[in-house]
């Protein structure tokens, strides 16, 4: 290296070279021919790691491996917006197959009802219901609520004292109706997804923690956090020792969802093919595995009846939510 | 402790792959690069290649970053010694013996005792960070939103208060990375701020894009604008590089007092790195037996704060990782290549993730040692690179810049918001506004407002509930006490008018 003045050919060079890959990246192929002329992206509305990324991850590999498509299929995230942003990305896609979505029923049942979305969560294409997962009430092994009771009478002798952390809709919902249905006040604080509740739970800085059996399953397991209350119709397979809500007089049930969404308008074939797919793979004795150990429950309705859970819920939350 | 030993096993063993070997080896030699080169720094070189962390796997970011990070404080202070150019606003202080033992004809042994303490500092620091980080995360549980505050808080006012430069533009940078950070999606009740309707800004601005758009591009464009000569090195030969048994007599308690003290101060929020090569300068000048040397070319003036900057290098890894909270910038950037492969340090980190953590120690060690190797027999190459004019390097930065945010996330928002991020912050440097509180602050928003949130939900308004904490109320008073000691010195020193410290060294203002 000798010492020369500054090489602007060189430097201009460099910067085309960028320039091009850059290009390079953007340009789509062209359309035109039968589904899936190219590879199908599935778009998930949080970040890797998640446990709704890990669920889908598990899921394309299972439709990778069977490979009815003929195609690969890709995981992209797009997180923000308490997956409202995500959602938003599949929804306005070209209604063509080549995006499609794993997303939680928030976006689609709650947050309209509460912010302005760009989206008609009447008119999105549902291909399927991946799993769903059960809410729970959750306190530190230390705590003295043995059940929903203790905590009843608690919480009815010292209102707006007793901590509870929840956050998401998908939380602060059932929170509130538990609120209505037995007639007691907690003081809540919002918690961002279930790691930081559970590291509440853990550090005696919260009572009760409202949670999904996914996020809270290995705490339940060795023994650190014990569960309340579930909030299914029946105790659930994968934790059959936790007690409904309905068992301890609380009528409360109340689940999250992950479906398969695709735009509004889909064509028939590729709708078919696509509802095809996807179901094969969630029903795949791979896919029950990897699931269950993550603490959900697999669903594999159909998108039909997947399609009217969704609204029937949103209707529910609309009662709910209204002021 | 046989368990630690196992687990570190596990983690040597994961070097076994190949391609970590590989991105240990690049990212010590990168680190040393941007070390030697002044103007590009280790935290312009991680934000280049933070848009390829994604494809690096968790692991493999963490192992390219730490390599770039100690290697930067290997490199930077090569040309503090040779050349009076401290690399790195942390070799500053290395320059001022180390200069003049090069000048005494003594640049060889003052390499060697660098690269030495540097290597035993750094070992030293793993141990700590080995022993420390574990028993913190069984701590840190315990700890509430209002610790977590309290110590965003201190973070953020301590890098303010004792950085160099102007205060007043320092706290104008964090106000400016807390309002940008509150763009998009407010994270406890979902509501949408400042988007201005727009679906893309909903997501807020990417700390990615920002990161690599003041550091990396403005970095570049600074350096871009600065008038460039060679200067004239004379690396030292092999056989010059052994000190006498005097020198290395005198240097080895250096080194050992210097790891200590980086150690500890690298755990308290602030400039760590910096402060600790002062604190200990000045702790050798006063235990000498000739502090009249000081100045002129004492080996411990070289040993002691060589040590301190690579201790408090390694000690600032324990509160990303057990607390999930940077106090450097660096680290701010080690914490966003965490974040973008989905992974939340935090009090259960080392617990959830052991492979991941003891990979990253074993990756520490690995570095360290090949430091020293590649180091000494090198130092003729790594000088010769300060004659290639830095301005022909600068567009393959810009546009390594341009690639890596597309890549992360595949779009062109990203790509303007780092260029216009990128020429902000380079006007912005002109006038001496300093982009690593503007960094940490955008860094640490979202913590520091849910924390925030959480607290005063907690109080329920009342403000008893805050000084019922005894941490937070510890926290928040040595925040207080560091201020008013701080004010008071700039008080004092404006009156006295007289430089006591070597503030005012040729390179001081460098960088920052």
């Amino acid at each position: 290296m000798t010492t020369r003045p500054v090489p602007r050919r060189v430097a201009l060079c460099s910067v085309v070279a960028a320039g091009a890959l850059v290009v390079a990246a953007c340009g789509g192929p062209p359309g035109g021919g039968t589904f899936p002329t190219r590879d199908v992206q599935v778009i998930v509305p949080y970040p890797a790691g998640s446990s709704i990324d890990t669920t889908t991850r598990a899921l394309v590999e299972v439709v990778n491996d069977q490979n009815e498509l003929g195609r690969r299929v890709q995981v992209v995230n797009r997180e923000g917006g308490a997956g409202s942003v995500g959602t938003t990305a599949v929804l306005n896609a070209n209604a063509d197959g080549h995006t499609v979505g794993i997303v939680p029923d928030g976006p689609l049942t709650l947050i309209p009802h509460t912010e302005e979305v760009s989206y008609d969560p009447e008119t999105v294409t549902v291909l399927g219901e991946v799993t769903t997962s059960p809410i729970m009430f959750v306190v530190p092994a230390s705590s003295p609520y043995q059940g929903i009771e203790d905590l009843v009478a608690a919480a009815k002798a010292n209102p707006e004292s007793i901590t509870m952390g929840d956050g998401p809709l998908n939380y602060a919902i059932p929170a509130e109706k538990f609120e209505q249905l037995t007639g007691t006040r907690f003081r809540h604080v919002k918690f961002d997804g279930d790691q930081a509740t559970t590291t509440a739970l853990l550090g005696d800085n919260l009572d009760v923690g409202v949670m999904q059996l996914a996020g809270a399953v290995a705490q339940l397991e060795s023994g650190k956090l014990r569960a309340l209350g579930i909030a299914t119709a029946e105790s659930v397979e994968l934790a059959p020792d936790i007690r409904t809500f309905t068992d301890q007089g609380v009528d409360l049930e109340w689940e999250a969802y992950n479906v398969v969404v695709a735009p509004p308008d889909l064509p028939d074939d590729v709708r078919t093919k696509l509802s095809d797919v996807f179901s094969a793979a969630i029903q795949s004795p791979e896919f029950t595995a990897a699931a269950t150990d993550l603490g959900l429950v697999v669903s594999g309705a159909d998108g039909e009846t997947a399609k009217k859970r969704l609204t029937d819920k949103a209707a529910e939350a609309a009662d709910l939510l209204a002021p | 402790m046989g368990e630690m030993f196992d687990n570190l096993g596990a983690g040597f063993a994961a070097f076994a792959d190949p391609t970590y070997l590989v991105l240990a080896v690049v990212g010590v030699v990168l680190g040393t690069l941007v070390g030697v080169l002044p103007g590009i720094g280790p935290i312009g070189a991680m934000s280049v290649l933070l848009g390829m962390t994604t494809q690096l796997g968790p692991a493999g970011s963490l192992i390219l970053f730490a390599g770039i990070y100690f290697g930067s404080t290997y490199g930077g202070s090569t040309t503090s010694i040779l050349l009076n150019v401290p690399g790195e606003a942390s070799s500053v202080v290395t320059a001022l013996d180390g200069h003049q033992l090069t000048k005494r004809g003594r640049a060889g042994p003052a390499l060697t005792i660098a690269a030495v303490s540097s290597f035993v500092a750094g070992t030293m620091a793993i141990v700590g960070l080995m022993l420390f980080a574990p028993w913190l995360s069984e701590v840190a549980v315990e700890l509430g939103p209002p610790e977590y505050l309290a110590l965003c808080v201190a973070g953020l006012v301590l890098l303010a208060a004792l950085s160099t430069g102007s205060t007043a533009k320092s706290v104008v940078m964090i106000c400016a990375g807390l309002a940008v950070g509150t763009v998009g999606i407010d994270p406890a009740a979902g509501d949408l701020r400042f988007t201005m309707g727009s679906s893309t800004l909903a997501e807020g601005f990417s700390f990615i894009a920002l990161i690599m758009g003041v550091f990396g591009v403005a970095e570049a464009l600074t350096v871009a604008g600065r008038r460039w000569r060679p200067e004239p090195v004379r690396a030292p030969k092999l056989r010059e590089l052994l000190p006498s048994r005097r020198e290395s007599r005198e240097a080895a308690p250096a080194a050992l007092r210097g790891s200590v003290i980086g150690f500890l101060l690298g755990l308290v929020p602030g400039p760590a790195a910096v402060l600790s090569t002062f604190t200990s300068y000045v702790a050798e000048r006063k235990l000498a037996k000739r502090p009249e040397t000081f100045g002129k070319g004492a080996v411990q003036g070289v040993a002691g704060p060589e040590a301190a900057n690579n201790a408090a290098a390694g000690a600032a890894f324990v509160p990303l990782l057990a607390l999930g909270i940077p106090f450097a910038p660096t680290m701010a950037l080690v914490l966003a290549a965490l974040l973008l492969n989905g992974i939340v340090p935090g009090p259960t980190f080392v617990n959830d993730q052991p492979e991941l953590f003891w990979t990253v120690i074993a990756a520490m060690y690995i570095a360290n040692l090949m430091l020293l190797v590649l180091n000494l027999p090198l130092v003729g190459l790594f000088t010769r690179l300060l004659s290639v004019p830095p301005q022909a390097l600068m567009p393959f930065v810009i546009g390594l810049c341009v690639v890596g945010v597309y890549a992360e996330s595949n779009s062109m928002f990203d790509v303007v918001v780092m260029l216009v991020a990128g020429l902000l912050g380079f006007l912005l440097r002109r006038s001496g506004f300093g982009m690593a509180p503007f960094v940490l602050a955008v860094v640490l928003q979202p913590t520091l407002e849910v924390s925030l949130r959480q607290t005063l939900a907690y109080s329920a308004g009342d403000p008893g509930y805050v000084l019922g904490r005894p941490v937070t109320v510890v926290i928040l008073g040595l925040v207080l006490l560091v201020v008013v000691v701080a004010a008071w010195r700039a008080v004092f020193a404006q009156r006295s008018r007289t430089a006591h410290l070597p503030n005012e060294t040729p390179g001081a203002r460098l960088r920052r």
